[in-house]
């Protein structure tokens, strides 16, 4: 039977081919769409961090009431650290990665006049300490660190040139490949600001994880600060390998003696493992993600269970027309393959419109949310998702199909 | 005949069991996911205070006193005011009723010391509790005379009081905050917004509001060296020190909020606003044109995006898919009913009516609906308690309640109804002798 005659059938039973038609676009556009989201949580939790984080313990928010911490408390607090058995290296930093207590951004534009915005970390020997690997230049020299704080009190030195340290990707974005030595700039008219990049590392995970995705999450640089005097500190400090575990506690003994009296009875620092603050700082995504997978499964049981159940009913209610096929010479294989292709047909027209069903709800979607556009790659994993589906629901009713014998053709259902 | 139906939709239902099962089970999981995104999306958006935020309204402007070179424009509308604008708003008395207020994170403790607690509240000029209503429990709020002379007097809840001195009935005693003591003249029940609408621009903490643990008059917060949360925006001149900070002069800080009961009042305040606005303008204090306006509670709210984007986008989500499990039932009501046109025929033939076919159709799908919508209530309640867990800002929204229990059971019979119609409309169109010759 050719595909007019299929077409004239469907055409002359249109309900059940009608609703089937409209669940596949409707399922299709809903998973392309929660596929996408799901990718964009996802994103971020499989971007490489380019640090060594095994043996890296990091301490954030500790906040200090009433006056910032001074160069020697701070000095002190670093010499007590480095003290603990099995502590390797200790960086004082504005901003460490995963938490998100201070926020450094600024914007860079280098030669190919692309704008990026990035996060920045600034601490002494930050390269060493989170284990970063720089794959062109070299790390910051004593020489070019200068102070910073929020709140301290202290003079900061003008630098008209500041040395800094890229990602490969930024390298890529800014220059178009090779960096070192180049010149970036601050666009924003305000800060006057130019960079010259001394060193590029593989990779480094921004710390605002709700940007590291669509390809942004190593958009981080590194500033030749060390912190002199600031309200809110944070601390990257690298164990050796085999160090026994109880160094943590050691660790958070160290900083809240120190830093504990100044910061108030509410007030707590966050120190743990990297792996440990990194499983907290996905927690969210990893629900959300979960949460995707959920609806995506439920749908696809539900169309699944749809189309079987609608081609179950057609193959039923046509049994009379199949026996008579049989007894006019159509054998099992032309039966089984006549509703296959039936089902490929319907389904494959209800997936073209349910991904422009997907593209037009997406772009409707984001005039009201902050929600991205979603890539056009994404419009076949529904569709094709689809077809699949469709060809395992009916290859149940459509094997009943082939089974009927040529003799129901002589009698009644 | 509708009892009689209901007793022929039922018999139906026991005959194929496991189809029923699917058909239900497919309408209850669309419910129960549409139930649980309505449930939120409801707690998070609706009126803040009911009944009292309707009439409130909040003074935007661009107020900025210096030129800023990189930030010409003004696209988005700024509710923070300095301090002495607002003031003068206040005292013009232009409104119903009218108030200042920003928020405040501070440590109140008694007098020697001993107990002491970190609350959030609000500092406020003008009559703020009245407008807000917020309830009293025993005291007054200040007086207009207490706030003039900067008098440190100061209203706390219920629950700070019992912390801080055993005892609710605290009115008269002596606390430490900041740099001074303050007299409490009155203490309040827990009260707090259904969601954040002060202060949206400084407080980010996500949607739901805290409880207001404490009223104080601005004047004397500022003496005691009590400031608010973020001193907002500041003038380029001013020191960029943010948190707490109560060197204020350069900043926009405070939000000034008016309650106006008619629109010929709204209209009349938004002229006395821009008038005011304009003349500060001339007189060479604002440097931009200011663009004064006047936002409704609920106009504000959604310019500040109060409803997370993700609250939004699975209400869409579930939308979707309840339409999904929606067309599926129907597809699948359809070939339960046209399995059974042979008997469809017998009736017609016998002298039954096209509608009377219908409405037999129609009730098996309602009845269907209403099973579906039992089922969906634990599933509801499942998926609110998931959402309870999640680390989100917002999960204190899912509860379930009364309200959506009425809601759940009414789209429970109209999905049953809806899906039913197309169904039951393509049985009884079929002509009775053609179905009889082929049973």
């Amino acid at each position: 039977m050719g595909w007019r005659s299929m077409f004239s059938i469907l055409r002359r039973n249109s309900l059940v081919p009608l609703l089937l038609w409209v669940q596949v676009a409707l399922a299709c556009a809903i998973l392309s769409n929660v596929v996408f989201l799901a990718a964009q949580k996802l994103e971020p939790m499989l971007a490489p961090s380019g640090m060594s984080t095994r043996h890296l313990i990091l301490a954030s928010q500790i906040h200090s009431q009433g006056r910032a911490w001074t160069q020697g408390e701070v000095r002190g607090a670093t010499r007590m650290l480095r003290e603990v058995p099995g502590v390797k290296a200790v960086s004082v930093a504005m901003g460490v990665p995963l938490t998100q207590d201070i926020i450094f951004d600024l914007a860079l534009e280098g030669s190919t006049g692309a704008k990026v915005g990035v996060n920045a970390y600034a601490g002494k020997g930050l390269v060493d300490t989170l284990g970063l690997k720089l794959v062109a230049g070299r790390d910051f020299r004593p020489s070019e660190y200068r102070a910073t704080g929020i709140g301290g009190n202290f003079k900061t030195a003008k630098q008209p040139v500041r040395p800094i340290i890229i990602t490969q990707a930024l390298a890529d974005a800014l220059f178009g490949g090779k960096a070192v030595g180049k010149l970036a700039h601050n666009p924003e008219v305000r800060v006057h600001q130019d960079y010259r990049v001394v060193g590029v590392v593989r990779h480094l995970l921004r710390n605002q994880l709700n940007l590291a995705n669509d390809g942004r999450s190593d958009d981080s640089v590194l500033l030749p600060d060390y912190v002199k005097s600031s309200t809110l500190l944070d601390f990257a400090i690298r164990v050796a390998p085999g160090t026994p575990s109880g160094v943590l506690k050691q660790i958070r003994k160290v900083i809240h003696d120190q830093f504990g009296p100044l910061m108030g009875p509410d007030a707590k620092a966050v120190v743990n493992f990297y792996d440990v603050l990194r499983a907290r700082a996905f927690e969210s995504q990893r629900d959300a993600l979960w949460m995707f997978a959920g609806i995506a499964l439920t749908v696809l049981i539900v169309t699944l269970v749809g189309i079987i159940g609608l081609t179950g009913f057609w193959v039923q209610k046509r049994t009379r027309q199949i026996g008579i096929r049989r007894a006019l010479g159509a054998r099992r294989g032309d039966i089984l393959r006549y509703f296959m292709a039936e089902n490929a047909m319907i389904v494959g027209a209800g997936a073209v419109f349910g991904m422009l069903l997907a593209y037009v709800g997406n772009h409707m979607l984001m005039q009201y949310y902050e929600l991205h556009a979603l890539p056009k790659s994404f419009l076949p994993t529904g569709a094709i998702a689809m077809l699949v589906l469709g060809q395992l629901a009916a290859l149940g009713p459509a094997l009943r199909a082939s089974r009927v014998p040529p003799v129901v053709a002589t009698r009644s259902v | 005949m509708f009892g009689y139906y209901l007793e022929l939709a039922w018999r139906r239902c026991r005959q194929n069991l496991s189809m029923m099962a699917l058909l239900v089970l497919t309408m209850a999981i669309g419910i129960a996911s549409f139930m649980t995104a309505t449930t939120i999306f409801g707690a998070l958006s609706g009126q803040p205070l009911p009944g009292i935020s309707n009439h409130l309204y909040v003074a935007t402007m661009d107020a900025r006193q210096t030129v800023d070179k990189d930030n010409n424009t003004y696209d988005t509308p700024q509710s923070l005011l300095n301090l002495r604008d607002a003031r003068a708003l206040i005292d013009a008395h232009r409104a119903s009723a009218q108030f200042a207020a920003a928020q405040s994170v501070t440590t109140l403790a008694t007098s020697d010391g001993k107990i002491s607690s970190l609350a959030i509240g609000l500092m406020g000029y003008g009559p703020l509790m009245s407008t807000l209503g917020v309830p009293l429990r025993d005291g007054r709020p200040w007086t207009q005379a207490e706030q003039a002379a900067r008098a440190p007097v100061v209203l706390i809840d219920s629950k700070l009081a019992q912390k801080l001195f055993g005892t609710t009935d605290a009115v008269g005693k002596s606390l430490q905050m900041g740099s001074q003591s303050f007299r409490v003249v009155g203490v309040t029940a827990p009260w707090k917004s259904r969601t954040q609408f002060l202060g949206l621009t400084q407080n980010s903490d996500g949607p739901l509001s805290q409880d207001m643990q404490f009223f104080v008059p601005v004047g004397a917060a500022l003496d005691a060296g009590v400031g608010p949360i973020s001193s907002g925006k500041c003038g380029n001149k001013a020191p960029v020190i943010s948190f707490q900070s109560t060197d204020l002069g350069h900043c926009r800080w405070i939000e000034t909020w008016v309650a106006l009961d008619t629109p010929a009042q709204v209209k009349a305040y938004a002229r006395f606003l821009d008038g005011y606005a304009r003349a500060q303008h001339d007189a060479g204090r604002f440097a931009y044109a200011p663009h004064a306006r006047l936002y409704g509670t609920m106009a504000w709210m959604d310019v500040n995006h109060v409803v997370p984007d993700d609250v939004s986008l699975n209400l869409m989500l579930a939308c979707g898919f309840l339409l999904l499990c929606m067309i599926n039932v129907a597809g699948l009501l359809a070939a339960r009913f046209l399995r059974r046109q042979g008997d469809v025929a017998i009736r017609r033939a016998l002298g039954a009516a096209r509608r009377h076919v219908f409405a037999q159709h129609v009730v098996e799908a309602g009845l269907l609906g209403l099973i579906g919508g039992l089922l969906a209530l634990p599933l509801t309640l499942l998926g609110l308690w998931i959402v309870r867990m999640q680390p989100v800002s917002y999960a204190a929204a899912a509860h379930f309640s009364l309200g959506v229990f009425a809601g759940l059971v009414a789209l429970a019979l109209a999905v049953g109804v809806v899906v039913g119609i197309l169904p039951a409309w393509r049985v009884c169109r079929q002509p009775p002798a053609i179905q009889i010759k082929l049973a």
